[in-house]
């Protein structure tokens, strides 16, 4: 966009903020004098103006609080605390996009083991979930003190 | 209230203006500690009665990060300028590691039907908006300032209209109009 076009629409908008909604359409009438396109902008940035202004959305807040939503986000979906089966989850002690690894104990045997979890938002997956069975299955056909049991 | 940390980060700050590129890599784990801090507050605030103790930390958060008070008042509205670069440099690169991660590597291409199940992170808002920000700079660079000093660099109007020499009138005007061309761009994309 050229820079005097810019400037033009600025000043339509910020006028037409001025106004009451019902001196609006006839300021923009005027203002616009046939030029179709620059009010057809004018009116879009006004509606969007509303439209932000009522809305809760991320543009009314600052970036360290969308940034810190999303780690609120995570440890609310988070296992750590509680039981699942026999195994008490205790910590995360790692995450990507193919899984989550927490540390448990196993509260039956008494002791501590680590726990991997397919991602919720892949559970419903089955392409992902058989992919997973068969990570356990190739792992728990090896046995070596470098490769971790699986059970 | 002047602690040691207060004083490292105003001068990583300043640092990282004059060029020292492993400033920034001192920064981040100082930013990453005050969002898991303005995080756990979100965390109780989930209770009711809790909002207004959200508020007060990420002020504070933002008053640790930066310190204008250590700052001589020459300087402060460069020192404004500064901290919020760095403050949108960290939180983009955050918020596209996040995503990388959550898209397993980002190198691979994800069926439909996988992607229907991939949870939306919220910071994800953080790298669209950036993109739009740079597109808002080359038609109008004073806009882009004023929307990177309010929102990533969490300044008032009155500061942000100190670091860019004008009224806190002007401020509010150009904030008006460079958020409804944001959101209007950052939702059509939404929905394309």
């Amino acid at each position: 966009m050229k820079p005097e076009r810019w400037r033009q629409i600025e000043r339509l908008f910020q006028t037409a903020l001025g106004r009451g909604a019902a001196e609006r359409a006839a300021f923009l009438d005027e203002a616009c004098a046939g030029d179709e396109e620059l009010r057809r902008e004018a009116e879009s940035l006004l509606a969007a103006n509303e439209q932000v202004r009522q809305s809760d959305g991320f543009l009314n807040q600052t970036a360290l609080q969308v940034a810190a939503q999303a780690i609120a986000g995570d440890q609310a979906r988070s296992l750590v605390g509680r039981k699942i089966g026999r195994y008490q989850i205790l910590s995360l002690l790692g995450a990507g996009g193919m899984g989550e690894v927490y540390l448990a104990q196993d509260t039956r045997l008494g002791r501590k083991l680590a726990l991997k979890f397919l991602p919720q938002e892949f559970t419903r997956d089955l392409k992902r979930v058989q992919r997973f069975k068969q990570e356990a299955r190739a792992a728990s056909a090896l046995n070596h003190p470098n490769i971790i049991t699986i059970f | 209230m002047t602690t040691p940390s207060d004083q490292g980060i105003t001068q990583l700050l300043l640092a990282w203006s004059g060029g020292d590129q492993a400033a920034l890599e001192k920064l981040t784990p100082l930013v990453y500690a005050e969002l898991h801090r303005v995080a756990k507050g979100y965390m109780l605030g989930e209770r009711p009665g809790h909002t207004l103790q959200t508020t007060a930390l990420i002020n504070e958060a933002y008053l640790r990060l930066i310190d204008w008070k250590n700052v001589r008042w020459q300087s402060r509205a460069h020192f404004f300028g500064i901290a919020a670069q760095v403050m949108r440099r960290i939180l983009v690169d955050f918020a596209r590691s996040r995503n990388y991660a959550k898209r397993g590597g980002g190198a691979r291409q994800v069926p439909l039907d996988d992607a229907i199940n991939v949870y939306e992170d919220p910071s994800a808002e953080l790298i669209a908006l950036d993109d739009a920000l740079k597109s808002l700079a080359e038609v109008d660079r004073r806009k882009s300032q004023v929307v990177e000093l309010k929102f990533f660099g969490g300044l008032s109007a009155e500061e942000t209209a100190e670091a860019l020499k004008v009224s806190p009138r002007t401020v509010e005007r150009e904030w008006n109009l460079a958020r409804a061309w944001l959101y209007r761009e950052l939702r059509g994309k939404d929905e394309a």
